[in-house]
């Protein structure tokens, strides 16, 4: 008995080793999962090099291979303003930065993406980013970077089975109070209509912020001050655990000054303006702005609000 | 019932051993086992796999491909996502079938005669080999979908290629052996069920009565 049982237990063992034969490979069709964790490690790795140059030589130049669109029209502006006041100090250039989690999803064609969790230990702050790669021939670059609060509390993002991230329609609103796209638009409406009108966004500090930076604005004496914020397309959008969605939005935001006749205005010494509109300004004076918003959308209904935001202005003409 | 039971057993002990000792003769000691060299008809500077032709994960191949003397060619494995977009504007012949050891069937792909990029600076390869005349590459097929790609270099295209696969399984060898000694089993099952043999042997109750006989004079 003992002999047979014996027999059986090897014929058995031998079958489980013959489960390492050539199989069937995974469901996933045609796909692939952005970056892996030392990959988003050595993309991050590589940033930071790059952006460590281009801050020590006040050239944005360097920022191009590493950085592309809002995000590097800001950090260029950033750096023009710099540049241009002379300032001893470049931006951020103290920063220490340290990837906190990555999550990437599966996609089955170019752009790849994936978002990098950051802690930005001297600022005391959590960059929220993405680093895209356009297409299989080009290199990574940061696409976006809202940066929230340490205290802001991220909410969990749904994974699947294989722990990727699950994107979202920019323009559906599956299971959302209203599509990504739409969050986006209302954000600008709100901040293109005056504080008392209906909004469909939450009155959060980003609204109140942009909203007492155009009041203080506003009360220049002879300028007649407007401002106007334009949605930019969605591209980026993610599910997150309680079935609502984080959105990556960028608004373009145009303050504009019309200067009466008689008066002009002289911008502070150090002052973003300074650098962008130097000299006096007689007639009108506009400033360019990009500002991206982390804006989570809870499931079925509620009002969007904005997590964090990074902005900066990225150019400017005045006579 | 237990007659029926002991011929399935058998029928599957006889095809377990078949194929286990034809994967140990096939792949032998070295767990490997190659074909070729094949022609491929193609006057593109680029040949890839489509997405679904290496549907299988786990065996390791080897690819050793010849092109004319002189040619620079580049043999390179990747995620079809890459693949697809790195050579979607470039004339190509795209294999759209292949069935082991060696058939295939191919179609070719009309656009540009070179790529955007040179191949050899891309860091989303998972397994490459270059060189001038002929290009080695050897890479265990992973789980994700996964393309191969022969790629002429420097101008050119890969007329006159030939192809050389060999395919390696890791412990291919024991595993056929494996087979053969668990299909030995399964048979003896099998003969025991088939002759309606109890898998537990009875005692004779005359021995049994002698015994207990025995055991009682001695207490």
């Amino acid at each position: 008995m003992i002999r047979r049982l014996w027999v059986a237990v090897m014929a058995g063992a031998m079958l489980v080793a013959g489960c390492a034969v050539p199989h069937p490979k995974d469901s996933h069709g045609v796909t692939k999962v952005a970056a892996s964790e030392a990959e988003a490690e050595a993309i991050y790795d590589r940033y930071r090099t790059v952006r460590k140059s281009a801050l020590e030589l006040l050239d944005e130049a360097p920022l191009t291979q590493v950085e592309s669109g809002a995000v590097l029209a800001i950090d260029a502006g950033a750096m023009m303003v710099a540049r241009r006041l002379l300032m001893s100090k470049a931006p951020d250039d103290t920063q220490t930065l340290r990837i906190l989690d990555v999550y990437a999803p599966r996609l089955d064609s170019y752009p790849l993406w994936f978002v990098a969790v950051v802690e930005d230990g001297v600022r005391d702050l959590i960059k929220v980013q993405i680093f895209q790669r356009e297409s299989s021939t080009t290199g990574w670059q940061m696409v976006a970077s809202p940066e929230i609060l340490p205290t802001t509390q991220l909410p969990a993002f749904d994974l699947d089975d294989t722990d990727a991230l699950k994107p979202v329609d920019p323009f559906r609103a599956d299971g959302l109070a209203m599509s990504p796209q739409a969050a986006v638009d209302a954000y600008a409406a709100t901040l293109n209509n005056p504080p008392d009108a209906e909004s469909k966004v939450s009155d959060d500090s980003f609204i109140t912020q942009m909203r007492q930076v155009a009041a203080e604005q506003k009360q220049v004496q002879g300028v007649n001050f407007t401002q106007q914020w334009t949605p930019r397309t969605v591209q980026y959008a993610l599910r997150s655990a309680d079935g609502g969605a984080l959105v990556f939005g960028t608004l373009y935001r145009v303050d504009r000054y019309e200067i009466e006749k008689g008066r002009y205005i002289n911008w502070p010494e150090g002052s973003e303006q300074k650098a962008f509109l130097s000299g006096r300004l007689y007639s009108i004076g506009e400033l360019r702005y990009y500002h991206q918003i982390l804006v989570y959308i809870p499931p079925d209904e509620g009002l969007p609000v904005a997590l964090g935001q990074y902005g900066g202005v990225v150019d400017g003409v005045g006579y | 019932m237990r007659r029926f039971v002991g011929i399935v057993l058998i029928v599957i002990a006889v095809i377990t051993a078949i194929a286990g000792a034809g994967l140990a003769i096939l792949l032998g000691t070295d767990n490997r086992t190659a074909t070729g060299p094949h022609e491929i008809e193609t006057n593109a500077p680029v040949l890839v796999t489509r997405p679904d032709v290496l549907s299988w994960a786990g065996p390791t191949i080897t690819l050793t491909v010849e092109v004319e003397p002189g040619q620079e060619i580049f043999v390179g494995a990747a995620n079809s996502v890459d693949l697809a977009d790195y050579v979607a504007t470039t004339h190509r012949t795209e294999v759209t079938d292949f069935r082991p050891p060696w058939t295939i069937e191919t179609e070719d792909v009309v656009g540009e005669n070179r790529l955007p990029i040179a191949p050899g600076k891309l860091d989303w390869w998972v397994a490459r080999g270059e060189g001038t005349g002929s290009a080695t590459l050897t890479v265990e097929l992973p789980e994700q979908a996964f393309g191969l790609a022969v790629i002429a270099i420097g101008g050119g295209d890969l007329g006159g290629m030939r192809v050389t696969a060999a395919y390696e399984l890791d412990g291919g060898f024991g595993i056929g052996l494996g087979m053969v000694g668990f299909a030995v089993g399964l048979g003896l099952f099998g003969r025991i069920a088939f002759q309606g043999r109890s898998m537990v042997r009875v005692a004779d109750e005359t021995e049994d009565e002698a015994e207990y006989a025995e055991e009682g004079e001695r207490w």
